[in-house]
């Protein structure tokens, strides 16, 4: 299992900006993170698939694609069945 | 002696409400009514034994078991859930974490742990008004070796034992066992829902043969009930405190569009059932 692209996920709820910095340029964090072609074309083009392929992490998918995917986004919203 | 009063198992998430159209709503109609059953007992003490999804305890540091020791937990805020802080009980978490030392298990304590919808919403259900202190117990089923069922089977026993040998005299305590049913998530099996497992699940843990499950490897139940479904780890904790405590199926759904079988179930301790039957 590579250990890169599943610490560039968990950076990404760890590290304040990095999300930003990833929307805007997600080639120049990818170089920081020192991921390969491969890894980088399954974080560009998410599923679960490759992304399996590339070694990352079960459980890490959801928390990653949830973060580029703007209907899963929406789906992950238990926010309307309770009154805070 | 404390007094473990009940022990709850239960799904811990709901989706965008409407996208599982009436099935999503029997849930959430399901945990409301344990919910409720939970409050009605107005326990002094949650036990809530879950697993992190990963925003705590990540790859970088795996520990097999987890106890949250603070005296105050901030959630995480996933799945929209609110960033409410609710109470911790130090002095139970402390002392729980210092009896299974010397009962053969070396447990992690974590101060800063941020609990995410796993703890938050079975709280949410139980403990609407935030004045339950909450001890959370994390058993992580990511890393490999995956967490042994019987492994988890035995601390549910530890935990019992704390709570009637140790506890004060009065304080009346709950255990919840969160997560499951079946689900397969981010591996090529996703989408999978095993209605047959998860109705053994039900069955087994309301008739007081929970163990049977805990003798499963835990590949076997990655194997039929996925690897979210190792999440029942968390319910074999609490039935195992409850000892063989027979109970009450609550809810059940296979919900396609979230992935996941949904069920939920209620234990008494096993003279309170016989005297109320």
């Amino acid at each position: 299992m590579g250990y890169r692209i599943n610490k560039f996920v968990q950076d990404l709820y760890k590290v304040p900006g990095l999300r930003r910095e990833h929307a805007a340029d997600p080639g120049a964090v990818f170089d920081r993170y020192g991921l390969t072609d491969r890894e980088r074309a399954a974080l560009l083009s998410p599923s679960t698939a490759e992304l399996c392929a590339v070694g990352m992490h079960s459980m890490l998918q959801i928390p990653f694609i949830v973060l580029v995917d703007s209907s899963l986004v929406e789906l992950v919203d238990a926010s309307d069945y309770f009154e805070y | 002696m404390g007094q473990l009063i009940a022990g709850y198992g239960t799904g811990h998430i709901l989706m965008k409400r409407g996208s599982a159209g009436e099935s999503g709503e029997r849930v959430f109609e399901g945990m409301r009514a344990l919910g409720l059953r939970c409050a009605a007992l107005q326990p002094d003490v949650l036990v809530i034994v879950s697993s992190d999804h990963l925003y705590n305890f990540d790859l970088a540091l795996q520990a097999p078991f987890i106890v949250g020791v603070a005296d105050e937990h901030l959630p995480f805020g996933d799945m929209k859930l609110p960033q409410t802080p609710f109470p911790g009980h130090r002095e139970f978490a402390e002392g729980f974490v210092a009896h299974t030392a010397e009962h053969g298990f070396d447990l992690a304590k974590a101060e800063e742990y941020r609990p995410d919808h796993g703890v938050v919403l079975p709280n949410m259900l139980m403990n609407a008004q935030r004045r339950i202190p909450v001890v959370p117990l994390l058993t992580n089923v990511a890393m490999e070796p995956r967490v042994s069922p019987l492994r988890c089977w035995r601390l549910g026993a530890v935990l019992g034992d704390y709570i009637r040998d140790r506890r004060p005299a009065e304080e009346r305590v709950v255990i919840v066992g969160s997560g499951g049913l079946s689900h397969w998530l981010g591996v090529l099996e996703q989408g999978t829902i095993a209605e047959d497992f998860d109705h053994l699940v039900l069955d087994r843990m309301t008739a007081g043969r929970a163990v049977e499950l805990a003798q499963m490897p835990a590949e076997e139940i990655c194997s039929r009930a996925g690897n979210g479904g190792l999440e029942i780890v968390n319910w074999l904790v609490m039935a195992a405190a409850m000892r063989d405590a027979v109970g009450e199926q609550l809810y059940y759904e296979a919900v396609g569009p979230w992935l996941t079988g949904l069920g939920g179930a209620e234990l008494k301790p096993r003279l309170a059932a016989v005297a109320m039957s």
